[in-house]
């Protein structure tokens, strides 16, 4: 992406507009004709390729962050936990 | 521990039923259903497990006292999700931790763009694990303004709905994904000031 390929829109999107709808093309939000311009646009344009290459990472490991579920022991004591503090709440 | 007495099975509405009509195990079958997603979201949130531990009591706690508000128009586990949401931001405004700030999208006479598209440097780097890349990420949502960082845990990580997000916070579906948006090139920034190497140094320069 550069200035130069601002100016000749790609695909018929600037440089700006694959920044601004990168999120719309990786959720499957843009209509068809725009998924094409996109699409081509980084067909043609080295730097948008790369940009859009790292931001699909982000999501795509982000996504596959399986940190976050709690262990059976932690899970047992949070549920103990809720239903002790309700009896005590009465 | 004494195993639940209901059928674990039954779909939440059924449960509910049931817990109103006073039976208790039946909302310990909610409870053990729908802890490991709070506690996800709140981990998320917070990145602290005790954090988390006491995210998962608030949200059931207040599930509990408010029983009589859920009316079947959403999803119960909807209705729980934003609880937990708001539980995770009153504990998180407390703590203070985030920048209020919003962030910027690209417009005519702002630098993201600048800062986002002549960057070379690369994330598509292989020697990282994914696994190992997920942790750098989960720390870099820190830089994240609290309201961006609840709809990025939810999107990306949680993978909840865009509805279900939007219900959660009070926002309009746009605006999820407007700050979903800017969330991810936001972090995605981050990851390359964390992760850039020499090569991708020299190539910048």
């Amino acid at each position: 992406m550069s200035d130069q390929m601002q100016g000749t829109m790609p695909g018929g999107l600037s440089c700006r507009d694959v920044l601004a709808l990168a999120s719309d093309f990786h959720d499957g939000d843009l209509a068809p004709a725009e998924t094409d311009s996109f699409s081509r646009h980084l067909e043609i344009c080295p730097r948008c390729d790369r940009f859009y290459q790292s931001f699909e990472r982000t999501i795509r490991v982000a996504r596959g962050a399986v940190l976050l579920r709690p262990s059976p022991e932690v899970r047992e004591r949070l549920v103990d936990g809720v239903m002790k503090r309700l009896s005590s709440a009465g | 521990m004494v195993p639940c007495p209901v059928d674990p099975g039954l779909p939440d509405d059924a449960l509910i039923a049931l817990v109103r009509a006073g039976d208790r195990s039946a909302f310990e079958a909610l409870v053990r259903r729908h802890t490991d997603r709070i506690y996800a979201l709140g981990l998320g949130m917070m990145r602290d497990p005790v954090d988390a531990g006491d995210v998962v009591q608030e949200t059931f706690l207040q599930a509990w006292r408010r029983l009589a508000d859920w009316r079947g128009e959403a999803p119960f586990r909807a209705w729980l999700y934003r609880i937990a949401t708001n539980a995770c931001l009153m504990k998180m405004r407390t703590r203070r931790r985030h920048p209020e700030s919003p962030l910027d999208l690209p417009g005519p006479d702002e630098t993201i763009f600048e800062r986002q598209i002549p960057d070379v440097a690369r994330l598509t780097d292989e020697r990282l694990a994914d696994r190992q890349l997920g942790d750098i990420v989960l720390a870099a949502g820190d830089a994240l303004p609290d309201a961006y960082r609840a709809v990025w845990v939810m999107a990306d990580l949680e993978q909840a709905s865009m509805q279900e997000i939007a219900a959660a916070l009070d926002l309009s579906v746009a605006n999820v994904k407007t700050r979903l948006h800017r969330a991810r090139l936001k972090l995605r920034e981050v990851l390359i000031e964390r992760l850039a190497t020499p090569s991708d140094e020299e190539e910048r320069a």
